[in-house]
């Protein structure tokens, strides 16, 4: 079934367009990569989809279960479970990670007509989710992000996916300045978390992280249009390549 | 630290407090006085001297009286004996044969001191790429590269002169950004000032090279109240640069000037300020007052003004070089190193007042204190109901270099609108002896330590100054500071 | 009432008739006082220390000197007893103690403070119109001397009762605690007004913590009946003590703290911590000041407001460093946030520093809560208004973080949701930042 089907997506952040009409299809069960060069627009894309104010959509559409995405506030379009790992995740001081994580996961199960979660059977919950992104208890009552390494706010990144069990999963960039510990961490999370319902959209630079995370399909973005997509062995031919290759071909 | 180590640092300290200052030269030239003292009578004479119209006498004694009926400002840091206002002359100028219509025809003995200062008015011999306005005492004695300037419109003349030839101008905008009740020594510089520099930038020009003024008080017991006009006009671009200094006197001299900026719509104005004025000797005695109202008017939108001054003269400082952002996205920058030493006393700032929405400004201020000196940063931050999503960041920074001197800073915040975002952060401390050790180590002398860290300090400062600027200001806080370590 | 009262402004007041209530007191030091207020005038906005603030509000109340100690009809004292906390309890109705209401530690000297008390430790430039007039014309307030070695085991609660039930009053109260050496207990003070007349509470505090004894001092200020609140805390500090202040304010019309620390001798610590948050037209200002004297210390203030509707908010706090006080660390940072188009905030934070070898720092900042941390919190499902909820929440707990005693903490962690539930008209879960009840 389709999870989330862009058409045609045009956006400008401050008058000026960087997606110049995208399109592109998610269905349950698949793993898209999207790769391009800096500036190509593959944060935008992230930014979009999440709602984030600053960007304005002049053209297209976006369904996200068959319901209108764009029409939706941030909260709401999390709750319908649409997940982004930000590539710069935020520093929220006096905020715990359980208590943030404990509000997110009981607005999610009230939209859900669910009663909140239990405190016991939350601590539960997030114990086990630390395992799998293999992170120590005791960072539940540090706040959010704050005084974290580049690496631990991708793990809490992760862990915070892990709990909130979205349908369609954005991971921008989230494999930038890990070294390789980290990236068999996330990648191992990211893999356990995969199920035949869900979707994740894996934006990246390098093609390092497709080596974990095997792509059923990568698109490769460039000035804001998706100009050449295939299957995982296209990201070995980027690798190679580079850009400059995919862009020539299209002209 | 070791004794000998330590009684190294004090001779060092010891050589630098004596190091001597070297504008303090006095010249002989024949002056001519209004009588000393101050009153109805004297405001006359210098209206009558300048040949003014009506209107800028008017002005000047409405300034003269509202002045009579106020007191002297007492809320800043700094302490000085009661000024005698009645002990000084408000008029002097050098006597000058015929008015010279060219430099070439300026007085040889007058462009002798320029030469000593270091700022050539000849042709031959003048500052690349800058033009000047040489002040020397009350009147504005040459103006280079006049000619140049004419060609793309920009009027750049003694202020006395702008009065004769664009009363207009002179009208519309004088006092329009710091009125004669604006404070004390704006009200008396209304009344009696005597010369500056007029600069008017017209539409869609960017000057095509720095315009400068140098200040000079030479003669003894005058005042000096100069006054300067910058408008730019919408589009347009200058950077200016003030210079000053004065002879070495045992008395007190009294430098009250007013300098006003205008910003039109999308117009630049960078005004930098390298104040070297005499700061009086190592036990206080003489040096100059030096009481400054400076205020910039972001009148159009999208305009932008930035101070930077390097104040390491001067007895007494009290300046708070000022930006009214009133037009839309306009912005207001303010960059400040103050070094005292000796007695010197410094009270200086700035205040930003946001008007206008999506208004910006930054405020870096360096202050350095040493000997028996006493530096304080006073300034204001005031974002208006109106001043939607106005920004603010204030770094303000003391660095003491022996522990006989004190360092304060005094930052006002007040905020009326909550899309404002403000902050002001402020450090206290002295050069780290582990760094000094390190430098040590690596060869580096003591002395040569303090200098380069002292420098490093104040760079991002510095580095807003024009290049020609720049390295004059280096080398005064050179002088000022080397090795000075408590 | 004095017939002539309703044309007088306050200082006449003040001069005419407040002085003349009674006092009769050899202390040079009050007399000293009493002598200030004959010479000066309620200050205006002029002064420097009462910027932004009109006083001449004052003049349209004829308030009348309220020493009255019997307690009111239908007064409960169970009201104001927070049963969350586990404390010694002392009232004080305008000023003078209640023995019946109270329980009283051992190991501690309770007493009332008569008219040649042993006062006097507040420093002439320090001193305020306000704490000039207490001075002057104090009937009433409260001695508490913890013994020497005593570590108190729980904290002691000092309830002010202002009891106007009968008229507009005023009243001036003193207090004064004493530390002795190797001593540690915990004052928790809180105002509460009783009847429907205006109210001018004005009051002086006292400390005085000896050698290595460590005093935590809470002010919750939490009663917006209260009209006038003018509250004034001068600590003397000796060697190896500790002294930390919290004050959360809620405001009422108008509530002014001055609190100044004087640091007498080396190796002290000082802690001013506060929490502020205005609604209404409502004015709330914090003095304080903080005076490094002798080497070695350190000093840390952390104040932070919030403010609602038309409210005003008023942070001046100074650090001064003497020229001896080498090794001297001090910080000090206020954090703003304006809630509302029409709130205000004027904050000046002051350094005047004489002393070399210090490492001292302050900042200030105002603004609205951080958009990219909102639109994280949203982008996880987490509503606009909850995000923000959670996030101002967030912005205090930082400071109540600080203390130490854990049912202290918990209490002000629900009175300052309470109050920013009731000010943000939005409910959140009571576990909203306290971490330990999950």
């Amino acid at each position: 079934m389709s999870l989330l089907k862009i058409t045609n997506l045009k956006a400008n952040i401050n008058d000026k367009e960087i997606l110049h009409g995208l399109d592109l299809e998610v269905n349950q069960g698949e793993i898209h990569a999207i790769m391009g060069p800096n500036g190509s627009g593959k944060s935008t894309l992230a930014s979009v989809l999440t709602g984030r104010e600053d960007y304005e959509v002049t053209d297209g559409k976006v369904d996200f279960l068959n319901k209108n995405l764009l029409e939706m506030s941030p909260e709401d379009r999390a709750k319908e479970g649409l997940f982004l790992a930000f590539q710069y995740p935020v520093e929220i001081p006096g905020v715990s990670n359980a208590n943030f994580l404990k509000a997110a996961v009981n607005e999610k199960r009230k939209y859900q007509g669910l009663d909140p979660i239990d405190a016991i059977d939350f601590l539960k919950m997030m114990r086990e989710k630390a395992k799998l992104i293999e992170i120590d208890p005791s960072f539940f009552s540090r706040s959010v992000n704050q005084g974290f390494s580049g690496g631990e706010k991708k793990r809490n990144e992760i862990f915070q996916m892990a709990m909130l069990e979205p349908k369609l999963a954005i991971l921008d960039e989230t494999d930038s300045g890990l070294d390789i510990d980290a990236l068999r961490i996330v990648s191992n999370g990211v893999n356990q978390l995969k199920t035949k319902d869900n979707a994740f959209i894996i934006i990246t630079h390098y093609q390092r992280l497709l080596n974990y995370i095997v792509p059923d399909f990568v698109h490769v973005l460039s000035n804001g249009k998706i100009i050449k997509s295939g299957g995982k062995e296209l990201a070995l031919e980027l690798e190679e390549k580079g850009y400059d290759w995919v862009k020539d071909g299209t002209i | 630290m070791s004794q000998e180590i330590k009684e190294k640092d004090d001779e060092i300290l010891e050589q630098l407090t004596n190091s001597e200052y070297k504008y303090g030269f006095f010249s002989d030239i024949e002056q001519e006085f209004a009588p000393k003292g101050l009153n109805e009578e004297v405001i006359r004479f210098i209206s009558l001297k300048k040949n003014e119209p009506e209107f800028m006498l008017k002005w000047r004694l409405k300034a003269f009286n509202f002045w009579n009926k106020m007191k002297e400002p007492k809320w800043s840091k700094v302490k000085f004996p009661q000024i005698d206002y009645q002990d000084s002359y408000y008029y002097a100028a050098p006597v000058q044969k015929n008015k010279p219509n060219s430099i070439d025809e300026v007085d040889p003995e007058i462009l002798e001191i320029y030469n000593k200062l270091g700022i050539p008015l000849n042709e031959q011999k003048r500052l690349q790429g800058v033009a000047v306005d040489a002040v020397l005492d009350s009147v504005s004695v040459a103006t280079t590269f006049k000619d140049v300037l004419a060609k793309e419109g920009i009027i750049f003349c003694p202020i006395s002169e702008a009065v004769q030839t664009h009363p207009e101008l002179v009208e519309q905008y004088l006092g329009s950004v710091v009125p004669f009740t604006d404070n004390y020594f704006a009200a008396l510089n209304s009344a009696v000032f005597s010369d500056g520099s007029f600069v008017y930038i017209p539409k869609g020009v960017r000057s095509p090279m720095e315009l400068s003024t140098y200040f000079r008080i030479n003669a003894a017991s005058a005042g000096q109240f100069e006054r300067t006009l910058i408008i730019a006009d919408e589009r347009s671009y200058v950077s200016y640069l003030e210079g000053c200094t004065a002879p070495q006197r045992d008395q007190h001299q009294l430098h009250a000037a007013v300098v006003e900026l205008i910003a039109h719509k999308n117009a630049e104005i960078k005004y930098s300020t390298v104040q070297n004025w005499y700061p009086g000797d190592k036990e206080g005695k003489g040096g100059v007052y030096n009481f400054v109202t400076k205020r910039g008017l972001c009148e159009g939108d999208n305009s932008k003004i930035s101070w930077t001054q390097v104040e390491t003269g001067s007895a007494i400082t009290w300046k708070y070089p000022s930006c009214v952002l009133k037009g839309d996205n306009s912005i207001g920058e303010f960059y400040s190193v103050a070094m005292t030493n000796h007695y010197q006393q410094a009270d200086t700032g700035t205040k930003m007042t946001h008007l206008g929405k999506n208004t910006k400004s930054r405020i870096v201020s360096k202050g350095i204190s040493a000997g028996l000196s006493d530096n304080s940063y006073r300034g204001l931050v005031k974002v208006t109901k109106k001043a939607d999503n106005a920004r603010n960041f204030s770094q303000c920074d003391s660095l003491l270099l022996g522990n006989k001197c004190g360092a304060h800073t005094f930052p006002y915040l007040e905020i009326q609108n909550q899309s404002a975002t403000v902050e002001h952060e402020a450090t206290t401390s002295k050069i780290s002896e582990d760094i000094i050790f390190y430098l040590n180590q690596r060869g580096i002398s003591t002395e040569d330590a303090v200098a380069l860290i002292v420098n490093g300090y104040a760079k991002e400062v510095l580095n807003q100054l024009p290049m020609e600027f720049a390295v004059e200001a280096q080398k005064l806080l050179a002088i000022s500071l080397e090795g000075s370590v408590g | 009432m004095d017939k002539n009262m309703e044309t007088m402004n306050f200082t006449d007041k003040v001069k005419q008739i407040y002085l003349q209530n009674g006092v009769n007191s050899d202390s040079k030091y009050r007399l000293d006082a009493r002598n200030y207020i004959e010479n000066n005038n309620l200050p205006t906005a002029k002064h420097e220390n009462w910027k932004y603030i009109n006083l001449a509000i004052l003049n349209k109340y004829n308030f009348e000197i309220n020493n009255k100690y019997s307690l009111p009809d239908g007064f409960l004292a169970d009201n104001y007893i927070v049963k969350d906390i586990e404390s010694y309890n002392i009232f004080i109705i305008n000023g003078i103690i209640n023995y019946e209401l109270s329980n009283i530690p051992r190991d501690i000297i309770l007493n009332y403070i008569d008219n040649n008390a042993n006062i006097g430790s507040i420093d002439d430039d320090r001193q305020t119109y306000f704490s000039q007039l207490n001075t002057a014309i104090f009937l009433n307030g409260i001695f508490i001397e913890i013994n020497k070695n005593i570590h108190l085991d729980k904290p002691i609660h000092i309830i002010h009762i202002l009891d106007c039930s009968e008229n507009e009053s005023f009243i001036n109260t003193r207090r004064i605690f004493k530390y002795g050496a190797n001593s540690e207990a915990t004052i928790i003070e809180s105002f509460f007004k009783f009847g429907e007349n205006k109210v001018l509470y004005n009051s002086v505090a006292e400390i005085f913590i000896e050698e290595n004894s460590n005093c935590h001092h809470i002010k919750i200020q939490q009663d917006k009946k209260i009209d006038f609140l003018i509250d004034f805390v001068q600590a003397n500090q000796q060697k190896y003590s500790n002294y930390v202040n919290f004050t959360f304010t809620d405001a009422g019309k108008f509530v002014r703290n001055n609190l100044n620390s004087k640091l007498n001798d080396e190796n002290i610590e000082t802690h001013f911590l506060g929490v502020f948050i205005g609604d209404n037209n409502n004015l709330i200002d914090n003095h304080t000041f903080v005076d490094h004297a002798n080497p070695n210390c350190f000093s840390n203030e952390n104040y932070r407001g919030i403010l609602f509707d038309s409210s005003t908010g008023i942070f001046n706090g100074k650090i001064l460093v003497r020229p001896d006080a080498q090794k001297t660390n001090a910080y000090q940072s206020n954090k703003n946030i304006l809630a509302s188009k029409d709130a205000t905030i004027n904050t000046k934070p002051e350094l005047e520093i004489y002393a070399d070898d210090v490492k001292c720092s302050h900042g200030a900042t105002s603004g609205a809560l951080d958009k990219s941390s909102l639109f994280y919190l949203r982008a996880r499902g987490i509503d606009e208004k909850r995000a923000e909820s959670l996030l101002m929440n967030a912005f205090v707990a930082e400071v109540i973080e600080e203390l130490k005693n854990q049912q202290v903490k918990d209490y002000l962690f629900k009175i300052t949701r309470n109050k920013l539930n009731e000010d943000m008209h939005f409910i959140v879960d009571d576990d909203i930042v306290n971490i330990n009840n999950i």
